[in-house]
């Protein structure tokens, strides 16, 4: 679309013309370095979303809830697997005692 | 930062004058300016130049200006000379400046774009008084090219309307 420059009536170009001459007064700066001086250096914690808020008060950091999670998987898995061993101990002794080998693994073995 | 204040302050100031109406407006607008450049820095890309970052926040705050004057506009008839919180200064308090015909036209000026919606009135600051291209304010303002040009094609017709009802004999 081509611009209408010529559109505008002579009063306008001429109006655009001495308006644009037109300098600003002049300001002191200092003003706005005190401005700025005067802003809290602290901006306010943004306002958290999702799902961590509902953590934040318990652990306090993401690194310290990444800690836990891991230490809490890490303790299951140990968990998981000593109690497999545990019940490869326990076993005969159960059948030995309940007299029967299948009464405990269903007669799979 | 106060070397970047003392870098761009006059530049900023003098792209300022343009979307206020007297002193004390311009140094609200120079202040929020600076105050948001501040506030955004860790925004700002070190791959993009400094000056064209701090222009934009410059033209956003005239802009958000002229929105909230619209707004107030919409509930009373504002006078030119009133400053930014409705205070009313009297004619002799608005400086002529070194050029009174010149602040005699950029007040006339001023007061013709008042009438038109916020953004239009940027547009056409931006395009007359700073000469700035089309093509640079839709970049400015996230406009697309095209759209950036049928809306300053709009606004100059009803500017034409306008002058043609004020000046006509």
């Amino acid at each position: 679309m081509k611009e209408p420059q010529d559109s505008v009536p002579p009063r306008w170009q001429v109006l655009v013309a001495e308006a644009r001459r037109d300098q600003p007064p002049d300001l002191d700066p200092q003003a706005v370095l005190r401005a700025l001086r005067s802003e809290p250096r602290e901006r306010p914690a943004p306002v958290a979303s999702g799902w961590w808020p509902e953590f934040a008060g318990l652990f306090g950091s993401r690194s310290v809830f990444a800690g836990v999670a891991l230490a809490t998987i890490a303790f299951c898995a140990v968990a998981v697997w000593q109690t497999s061993l545990l019940w490869d101990a326990v076993m005969p002794w159960a059948e030995l005692i309940a007299g029967d080998e299948s009464l405990f693994t269903g007669g799979l073995l | 930062m106060e070397s970047l204040v003392l870098r761009h302050h006059p530049e900023i100031s003098r792209l300022l004058w343009r979307f206020a109406r007297n002193p004390a407006d311009l140094e609200d607008l120079v202040q929020e300016t600076f105050l948001r450049m501040v506030r955004s820095l860790d925004t700002w890309r070190a791959d993009q130049p400094f000056r064209h970052w701090i222009t934009r926040i410059a033209t956003n705050v005239g802009r958000d200006f002229y929105r909230r004057q619209a707004v107030r506009r919409r509930w009373a008839t504002e006078p030119l000379a009133a400053t930014e919180g409705g205070e009313v200064l009297p004619p002799e308090a608005v400086d002529p400046g070194a050029d009174p015909a010149a602040r005699a036209a950029a007040s006339e000026f001023k007061e013709l774009l008042a009438t038109l919606p916020a953004d239009d009135r940027a547009l056409l600051t931006l395009h007359h008084l700073e000469g700035w291209d089309l093509k640079t304010i839709a970049a400015q303002f996230g406009w697309t090219v095209t759209a950036t040009k049928l809306r300053a094609w709009r606004a100059r017709n009803r500017l034409r309307a306008l002058l043609t009802e004020t000046h006509s004999p």
